[in-house]
C-alpha cells in the first residue's frame, strides 16, 4: 500500500472537502488513509490532489479505491469539525480493547460468550493488518485465547455434567427421580 | 449508504437466524423457570466453588423480567439488570446499521465504560458474596 507512494504524480499532498462544506489541508496520503479507516473520509468526499489540481470524489482515486470501505455512509454532519484536531499517531483499535473486554468477562463469569471476543478479535486483527496506523494486536490475541480458554472450560463441563447429572447443585427435584 | 444487510443473501440469512435464535430462547425463558427446571446449562463458577458469580442468576432473573416481576429480578442479579437497557439499546443499535447503514450514537462503546464494566463486575462478583446484594 505504502509502495505506491513511490510513484511521482502521488508525491503531492491533498485537500478535502468536509460534510460541513470546509476545507481541510494540505495532509499526506497516508493522513487521508487514516481518515478513511476512521469513516472520516468516504468514497463520496471531495479530494484535491496537488498533481492533478483537480477536485475529484475519493472513490475516483486508484491509490485510495481499495482501502474505501464497500459499503460507507456518508460522515454525519457533525463529524467533520472532529478532522481539524484529528490526531495524527497511531491508535489503539476499539474493537481489539473491547475484544479483550469482552474475553475477561467470559472467562470471569458466562463462558457461553466465548464466540463474541474470538469474533471481535478476528475482525480487529483484520483491520490492524489492513491499516499500520491502528495499533493493539496483542488485546485482539489477548481476546481471542480468553474467548478460545472460556469455550473449552464451558465444553468441558458441559459434558462433564451431561456425564454425571449427580454431581449438579440444587439438581431439581423433577429430574432427580428419573 | 448501502446497508451492510444487501451485502450478501448468506448474511441476511445469518442476521435473521440470530434474531430469530434470540426470541425463541426468550420463549423458552418465558414458559420455563430456570429455578425448576434443570436442562438450562450451569454456571461453571457455581458448581465448583459454590460461590455465585457476577452473572449467577441472570437466566431466573430474565425468567421473572418476562412475567413482569421487576422486582424479583432486581434481587436475583442487579447488576445485569441495570446494564440491561444499554444491552438492549446497543443490540438495537447494530440491527439498525445492519438493516439501514445508518450508526446510531453508541456513547458506551468507548474503551473506558469497558474497562469499567471489567471493574464493576469484579467488584460485584465480590460484593454479592460477602454482603449479598
Amino acid at each position: 500500500m505504502t509502495g505506491q507512494s513511490g510513484c511521482g504524480h502521488l508525491h503531492g499532498m491533498y485537500k478535502i472537502i468536509g460534510a460541513d462544506q470546509k476545507e481541510y489541508g494540505p495532509i499526506t496520503a497516508d493522513q487521508v488513509r487514516q481518515w478513511i479507516f476512521e469513516g472520516r473520509i468516504n468514497a463520496q468526499t471531495k479530494v484535491w490532489t496537488e498533481g492533478s489540481g483537480v477536485w475529484k470524489a475519493v472513490g475516483e482515486l486508484p491509490e485510495f479505491a481499495a482501502i474505501l470501505p464497500a459499503s460507507s455512509a456518508p460522515p454525519a454532519p457533525g463529524a467533520p469539525a472532529t478532522i481539524a484536531m484529528a490526531p495524527a499517531g497511531p491508535k489503539t483499535s476499539q474493537m481489539a480493547v473491547w475484544a479483550m473486554i469482552s474475553g475477561i468477562m467470559s472467562l470471569l463469569c458466562c463462558q457461553f460468550l466465548g464466540p463474541l471476543p474470538i469474533i471481535l478479535g478476528t475482525i480487529a486483527l483484520t483491520q490492524i493488518k489492513r491499516n499500520p496506523q491502528e495499533r493493539g494486536a496483542g488485546f485482539a490475541i489477548a481476546g481471542i485465547v480468553l474467548g478460545i480458554l472460556a469455550l473449552l472450560v464451558f465444553v468441558v463441563f458441559l459434558i462433564f455434567f451431561i456425564s454425571f447429572p449427580q454431581y449438579l447443585t440444587n439438581f431439581p427435584n423433577s429430574l432427580q427421580n428419573q | 449508504m448501502k446497508a451492510p444487510l444487501a451485502a450478501s443473501p448468506w448474511f441476511i440469512f445469518l442476521v435473521i437466524a440470530g434474531v430469530a435464535a434470540g426470541m425463541a430462547a426468550l420463549v423458552v425463558l418465558f414458559l420455563f423457570d430456570p429455578l425448576t427446571h434443570g436442562f438450562y446449562p450451569r454456571c461453571a463458577f457455581h458448581e465448583l466453588t459454590g460461590l455465585s458469580c457476577p452473572g449467577c442468576g441472570t437466566l431466573r432473573a430474565m425468567h421473572q423480567l418476562l412475567h413482569g416481576n421487576f422486582l424479583a429480578a432486581w434481587r436475583l442479579n442487579c447488576f445485569v439488570m441495570t446494564l440491561l437497557p444499554v444491552g438492549i439499546w446497543l443490540g438495537l443499535r447494530e440491527l439498525i446499521w445492519l438493516a439501514t447503514g445508518k450508526r446510531l450514537p453508541g456513547i458506551v462503546t468507548r474503551p473506558i465504560f469497558g474497562w469499567a464494566l471489567v471493574a464493576g463486575t469484579i467488584l460485584f462478583g465480590i460484593l454479592r458474596n460477602v454482603i449479598h446484594v
